[in-house]
C-alpha cells in the first residue's frame, strides 16, 4: 500500500504497542462522529456510521495481525495494512462474527445480512471455550474493576498458549460464541471519552461455565480499639 | 443498575472488622466491580488510618501489612474518581454549604463530580461518617450507613 502522507512521528510510534496504536486510531475515528467539518461528512457515514463502534487492527502485508508485543513503530504505512470493522454500541449484543477475508484498506460498511458468511464452527469448539473462560477467570483475578471486551480479546487472550488464540478472526469467533453460549456477559459501561460510545465489557458467567466461585473476597481483620472509620474522622479534623 | 461510591469511613469495613463490616460485605457481593466507586484519595486516606493504628498497637504488623495488600488490590478493582479540577471546585462550594471539612468535602464532591458524570446512572453513597451522610443526602444522594444495619446483615 502507497502512503502520499508522512510517516507518524517515530519518536511517539516507539513508545507504542499495537494495541495502544489500533485504541488510539478506534478513538480518533470514533471523535470523527463529532467533527464539524463539513469536508468530513462524506467520509463520516463510512468512518464511523452512527450506532457502529470502529475496531482497528494493524496488519502486516500478508493480512495477518502484528504480534500484540510489538511496537507501533514496526507498522509500515508502504508495506502493511490496516484493517477497519465494525461493533453495533447499541444495547443489543452484538451477532457472532462471521469471519472476515482481510482485503487491504477495507472499511467494512455493517452488514445485516451476514449470517450467509458464518463459519463452520470447528470440532474442538467446547475445548475452545473452556479455554477461553479459564483465561477470563485469570483475567478476573488480575485487579481490574472491568474487564474490556476489546482488551480481552485483542490483548489478554493473544498472551495464552492455545492453539487458535493467534488469528483475531478465531479468538472473535470462540468469544461470540462463549456470549451465545452464555458462559461469557456482556455489559455496557460508559466512556467518558466518547460518551456516545460504551465500552462493552465481559464477565464470566461461572455458574454456566461450571467454574466455581472465588473464595470469599472480604477478610476484615480485627482491630483493637475504636472502628477505623473513627480514626478517619479524628483525621479529618473537625469544622 | 446502581454505583456505590464507597467514602473512606465506609470503604475501611471492607479490610477491618468493625460495626458495619458485615453488612457491607454482604451488599457488596453482589455488585461487579464497575459498580463500586471510590475518590483517588481514599486508598491513602486509609493507608493513613492503618498505619497511624498500628504505631499504637492496636493492629499488629501482620494484620496490617494484610490490609495494607487487600487495599491495594481492591483499590485497583475498584472505579476510581480522579481528584480533577471539577472535583474541587465542587468541594469548595461544599465547604461553603454545608459544615463539612476539606478531606470530607472532597469526598462528596468526588460522588458529586460522578453523578454528573452517569446522568442516566444512580449513585448511592455509602459513608458512615452521620455529617457526610446528611449533606449527601442534601445533596439528593441516596444514602448508606452500613453501620447502622442490623447485626449479621
Amino acid at each position: 500500500m502507497k502512503s502520499s502522507k508522512t510517516a507518524p512521528n517515530a519518536i511517539e510510534a516507539n513508545a507504542l504497542s499495537i494495541p495502544t496504536a489500533e485504541e488510539i486510531i478506534e478513538d480518533a475515528l470514533n471523535e470523527l462522529a463529532f467533527s464539524q467539518d463539513p469536508g468530513l461528512t462524506r467520509a463520516v457515514q463510512f468512518l464511523c456510521p452512527p450506532g457502529y463502534q470502529a475496531i482497528v487492527e494493524l496488519c502486516s502485508e500478508n493480512g495477518r495481525s502484528k504480534r500484540r508485543t510489538a511496537n507501533a513503530a514496526s507498522w509500515s504505512p508502504e508495506e502493511d495494512e490496516i484493517r477497519i470493522y465494525f461493533e453495533r454500541s447499541d444495547d443489543a449484543e452484538p451477532a457472532p462474527r462471521a469471519v472476515r477475508a482481510p482485503r487491504a484498506m477495507a472499511v467494512a460498511a455493517p452488514e445485516e445480512d451476514d449470517d450467509t458468511q458464518q463459519a463452520v464452527l470447528p470440532e474442538d469448539m467446547d475445548a475452545r471455550v473452556k479455554e477461553l473462560c479459564m483465561a477470563l477467570a485469570e483475567a478476573e483475578r488480575g485487579g481490574h474493576a472491568f474487564i474490556a471486551l476489546k482488551w480481552f480479546r485483542d490483548s489478554f487472550l493473544p498472551r495464552k498458549a492455545y492453539r487458535w488464540n493467534q488469528h483475531p478472526e478465531s479468538r472473535q469467533v470462540v468469544l461470540a460464541e462463549a456470549i451465545q453460549r452464555g458462559v461469557v456477559m456482556t455489559s455496557k459501561i460508559a466512556n467518558p471519552k466518547t460518551p456516545a460510545y460504551p465500552t462493552t465489557t465481559i464477565r464470566l458467567n461461572r455458574a454456566e461455565a461450571g467454574i466455581p466461585e472465588e473464595t470469599q473476597r472480604f477478610h476484615p481483620v480485627p482491630m483493637l480499639g475504636e472502628p477505623l472509620a473513627e480514626t478517619i474522622e479524628a483525621e479529618r479534623g473537625t469544622v | 443498575m446502581s454505583i456505590y461510591f464507597l467514602e473512606s469511613t465506609a470503604f475501611a469495613k471492607l479490610f477491618v472488622s468493625e460495626p458495619g463490616s458485615d453488612a457491607l460485605i454482604a451488599l457488596l457481593e453482589s455488585v461487579d466491580d464497575n459498580r463500586k466507586m471510590i475518590a483517588a484519595s481514599t486508598p491513602l486516606e486509609l493507608y493513613a488510618a492503618i498505619r497511624r493504628r498500628e504505631r499504637t498497637g492496636e493492629i499488629s504488623h501482620d494484620d496490617a501489612a494484610s490490609v495494607r495488600e487487600s487495599l491495594r488490590m481492591e483499590a485497583a478493582r475498584t472505579v476510581q474518581q480522579p481528584l480533577n479540577p471539577a472535583v474541587l471546585e465542587a468541594a469548595r462550594e461544599l465547604i461553603d454549604r454545608a459544615a463539612l471539612g476539606w478531606p470530607a468535602a472532597l469526598q462528596l464532591a468526588a460522588a458529586l463530580t460522578a453523578r454528573e458524570m452517569f446522568q442516566t446512572t444512580e449513585i448511592i453513597f455509602v459513608s458512615a461518617q452521620p455529617s457526610l451522610l446528611n449533606a449527601a443526602k442534601a445533596d439528593g444522594f441516596t444514602v448508606f450507613n452500613p453501620a447502622m444495619q442490623p447485626e449479621g446483615e
